[in-house]
């Protein structure tokens, strides 16, 4: 399609999340002319225009307070629908697209789900397409551990691992050759909550005298249950977890937090609205609209909203030339933007698609930074195995952050040589959803006497009224307990992003195909997370109440465990990483490590798909730091 | 995190057309859509009118909120702020426990901006004028009861139409979302109920942030925290603190 017009700059970007956002403002700083084309909706000038969607949401999924529709519009003679992601712009997987085969969302069928699954299992993870629309992040903002960054080095007889072309001493600067603290600039930046002494554990070190840019978030009474019921591990119940370290150093800690404890730029500290995903009403959490602000502020940061970058066009010397993109406003129009330097910031399944889209001048490669075949393989996630149950006495749930503790030190140790690491999420949400929408289900159960919680059991199905509704709610809801294991996966070269031949999105592009499966080093992870879930909640006289995975549950898979078949299954963490590795050579990699393509000396591909390998830690703070690594040591020197 | 509800436990539904439990949707709505033309006619005294309540009817709204309060098991005057004795002197809970025909007058229905119970009384009124009006009467012929909430919550039940309605006016207290008496009819009586029997709606915005179900966990709506930073990390307030019960 002829561009109509072309927009100039020093540097173009595409994506204003997290990484798009930050390396926008450090180059507006530096004076230099940035614009981003951003595929979704503008920030809506009232915040609260997010909180009344959500609020009005009967599905209040991750999605629910952003554009586009979950939903075609609402008859209150039919079922409703999911949308067609073929009518929409920018489109986006969600989270119920991904129900079994045949069902109300069914993860195989494209009038459904917006990513043309392939399997054999689903992608579970989901993302949005909105300027700044990583707001609906946890905030949790744990460092990689040393090790992460060397998996084959440490652990060389897992096939899939490669090193990273860091370490972590290049991210604190305490190596021989850098110097910077990226792993503290990405912390004082978006302001994180923790504790040096607690954080200092396998092997994470801090340069000295640093502190965290805030007090750590206290633990909830949830948190204090669990920590109580570690302390009487013994060797012999921990011994599965082949740690070769005594079970003391297992240890509930506070998660470090993109979340005030203090007011902190311009923002209040968090007042426990439980609600972190999928929006904080009062912006306590870090989200990238900030940076987009402070970015614009400078006065030479322009964002392009509704603009979809469906080219990037390669020029004399493999350099390129410039993006193109379409505007869905109406009239429809096209585009392009000329720069110096180019940054796509999209995600690990829209950054390997826009290259994948894109054409190389050699019709032997496969798109554009492609020369190494690596371009969209090796997706990743933490798959997350979750369960709940009733606790003997009351915890007090659904306050406070969703989550503000966790099991981290079992996220490395000799084990890795084996199956995947796994840390350990405690959910002070209740059963909000792990039974499809906590209070409410609970609340019809014992309003109208049915069991979908299998809470209501028994000859009669209690319907309560007044002052014994009352006291069952309080007793069910004050002793809700849930739990989650993040594990992780292996990079493996067939978990990959193509493009559909066949469907395509609301703009005429092709949608994301997606092949996916657990490798057996990661299903054994899950195994692993598993037999801790059965010891935690023993140590905590937890009643089970985790579901039998159903037979038509797409992610179910079985294993022997202790001469038993038991039925595990996953759900996306929403850790999407790995398409575009970094790594020390052109020819098995994607992007050097200052996330510089190999094959284009202009273009730089940051975000979680520049992850060669996905440890266990969420990749925010990780994507944070080697952004500002990018943007200050690489791009601002050659613009 | 990515939160996926669970597929089996999915509030959404697809379902078939088919009634549920001898009311449809659409005849429901027909009905209500006939009520609001009634109205809008001109308040005529036509039986329609005539049978329905009245929001503007002090009345009308001390019943709905005995009526709620005995259902609900919140106290009055937390369902509606304000509610209670007109004269500040007189104790509040007496007031309101040995409330009588005869205290109406002096009786203040309530005074929060959020008025949310207003709200609620014309929705419910406007979709169930007929059912409504006998739960009112409901409350009004309970009001002299020993036992007040007992004597509501067993005359509610004693018809399927008062139970079932009451059963949503409940539910719209906690949840601040309208699940329709015949969806809660299907639900609970038919072995296989059809998928969309569990659809629901959001009242509004506000409706969500005023719900009680987290309130009676001794918690906040999720996304509507009115504490402050470190809450969580301390005992909850007792119970009657959030409930007045």
């Amino acid at each position: 399609m002829a561009a109509e017009s072309c927009v100039e700059c020093d540097v173009a970007i595409v994506g204003a999340g997290f990484a798009g956002a930050l390396i926008a403002n450090e180059l507006g700083k530096a004076g230099k002319e940035v614009v981003i084309l951003e595929a979704g909706d503008p920030v809506p000038v009232n915040f609260n225009d997010y909180m009344s969607r959500f609020y009005k949401a009967f599905a209040k999924v991750p999605e629910s307070p952003y554009t586009p529709e979950i939903f075609q519009p609402r008859d209150p003679n039919t079922e409703d629908k999911l949308i067609d992601p073929s009518t929409v712009h920018a489109g986006r997987p969600t989270v119920l697209s991904l129900l079994p085969k045949g069902s109300f969302g069914d993860w195989t069928e494209p009038k459904k789900s917006y990513l043309i699954q392939k399997g054999p299992r689903p992608f579970a993870s989901t993302y949005d397409r909105i300027a700044g629309g990583t707001q609906h992040w946890l905030g949790t903002c744990l460092r990689f551990v040393p090790t992460d960054f060397k998996m084959k080095t440490n652990y060389p007889a897992v096939p899939q691992f490669v090193d990273w072309p860091i370490s972590y001493d290049d991210l604190v600067g305490t190596g021989t050759v850098e110097k910077e603290d990226w792993y503290g600039k990405a912390e004082w930046w978006i302001g994180v909550s923790a504790d040096v002494k607690e954080q200092a554990f396998r092997d994470i070190h801090f340069r000295d005298d640093y502190k965290y840019p805030m007090p750590k978030i206290p633990s909830s009474l949830v948190d204090l249950a669990v920590a109580d019921a570690l302390r009487s591990l013994t060797e012999d119940e921990t011994k599965f977890l082949e740690m070769e370290k005594p079970p003391t150093e297992i240890r509930v800690r506070s998660l470090p937090a993109a979340r005030n404890s203090q007011p902190y730029k311009n923002r209040r500290a968090c007042a426990g609205n439980t609600n972190c995903i999928p929006v904080c009403p009062i912006q306590a959490k870090y989200d990238p609209t900030i940076t987009l602000n402070d970015a614009t502020e400078t006065g030479h940061v322009r964002i392009f909203a509704r603009h979809v970058a469906n080219e990037i066009v390669v020029g004399e010397n493999g350099r390129i030339s410039q993006i193109n993109f379409i505007r869905y406003e109406v009239p429809r129009t096209y585009g392009c933007v000329k720069a110096k330097i180019y940054v796509i910031a999209a995600n690990a399944i829209e950054t390997p698609r826009l290259l994948l889209m894109s054409k190389h001048p050699d019709p032997m490669v496969n798109g554009v930074a492609n020369s190494s075949d690596m371009v969209g393989r090796n997706l990743m996630d933490h798959p997350y195995y979750v369960a709940w149950g009733l606790t003997p006495t009351p915890v007090y749930p659904y306050r406070g952050p969703l989550i503000t503790s966790g099991i981290g030190d079992l996220c490395d140790g000799p084990f890795r040589n084996k199956r995947g690491a796994f840390r350990v999420d405690i959910g002070n949400e209740g059963w909000n959803f792990v039974v499809g929408g906590d209070p409410n289900v609970t609340t019809l159960d014992f309003v109208n006497g049915m069991n979908k919680t299998k809470l209501n059991a028994g000859p009669t199905r209690k319907a309560l009224f007044g002052k014994e509704l009352v006291e069952k709610l309080n007793d069910l809801f004050t002793h809700q307990f849930r739990i989650g294991f993040l594990v992780e996966q292996t990079p493996d070269l067939d978990n990959r992003v193509t493009l559909s031949k066949s469907f395509r999105d609301g703009l005429g592009l092709p949608r994301p195909e997606i092949s996916y499966n657990l490798s057996d080093y990661t299903r054994q992870g899950i195994v692993a997370a598993h037999r801790m879930k059965n010891l935690i909640f023993e140590k905590m006289h937890v009643t089970d109440f985790t579901e039998k995975v159903a037979e038509t549950e797409p992610t179910r898979f079985d294993e022997l465990i202790d001469d038993r078949i038991v039925s595990l299954s996953y759900i996306g963490a929403g850790h999407i990483m790995g398409t575009c590795r970094m790594g020390t050579k052109k020819d098995n990699s994607v992007v050097n490590s200052d996330q510089q393509s190999w094959d284009h000396d202009n273009l730089y591909l940051v975000g979680s798909s520049t992850f060669p390998t996905g440890g266990t830690a969420n990749p925010t703070l990780t994507i944070v730091a080697l952004a500002l690594r990018t943007a200050i040591k690489s791009i601002a020197n050659r613009v | 995190m990515t939160h996926v509800p669970h597929p089996e436990r999915n509030s959404i539904v697809n379902g078939d057309k088919e009634d549920v439990g001898g009311v449809t949707r659409r005849g429901v709505l027909a009905g209500a859509a006939a009520t609001t033309a009634a109205v809008s006619v001109g308040g005529i005294g036509t039986p329609a009118t005539a049978q329905s309540a009245n929001p503007n009817s002090s009345e009308d709204m001390i019943l709905f909120v005995l009526l709620s309060a005995a259902l609900t098991g919140i106290f009055e005057a937390k369902l509606a702020p304000g509610f209670g004795p007109k004269d500040p002197k007189i104790d509040k809970v007496q007031f309101i426990r040995n409330l009588k025909l005869s205290d109406f007058p002096v009786t203040e229905v309530g005074s929060d901006p959020i008025d949310i119970k207003r709200h609620y009384f014309e929705w419910v009124n406007k979709r169930h004028s007929a059912t409504f009006r006998r739960l009112l009467q409901i409350a009004r012929e309970s009001l002299n009861a020993p036992d007040r909430p007992r004597a509501v919550i067993d005359k509610v039940n004693a018809t399927p139409d008062t139970k079932y309605l009451a059963r949503s006016i409940v539910l719209m207290w906690y949840l601040g979302a309208w699940y329709d008496p015949g969806n809660l009819r299907a639900l609970a009586e038919l072995p296989n109920p059809p998928p969309k029997a569990s659809k629901f709606e959001v009242i509004s915005p506000t409706a969500y942030t005023q719900g009680w179900a987290l309130r009676v966990a001794q918690a906040h709506p999720m996304g509507f925290s009115e504490m402050q930073f470190g809450y969580w990390a301390r005992l909850p307030s007792p119970r009657s603190d959030f409930i007045g019960n």
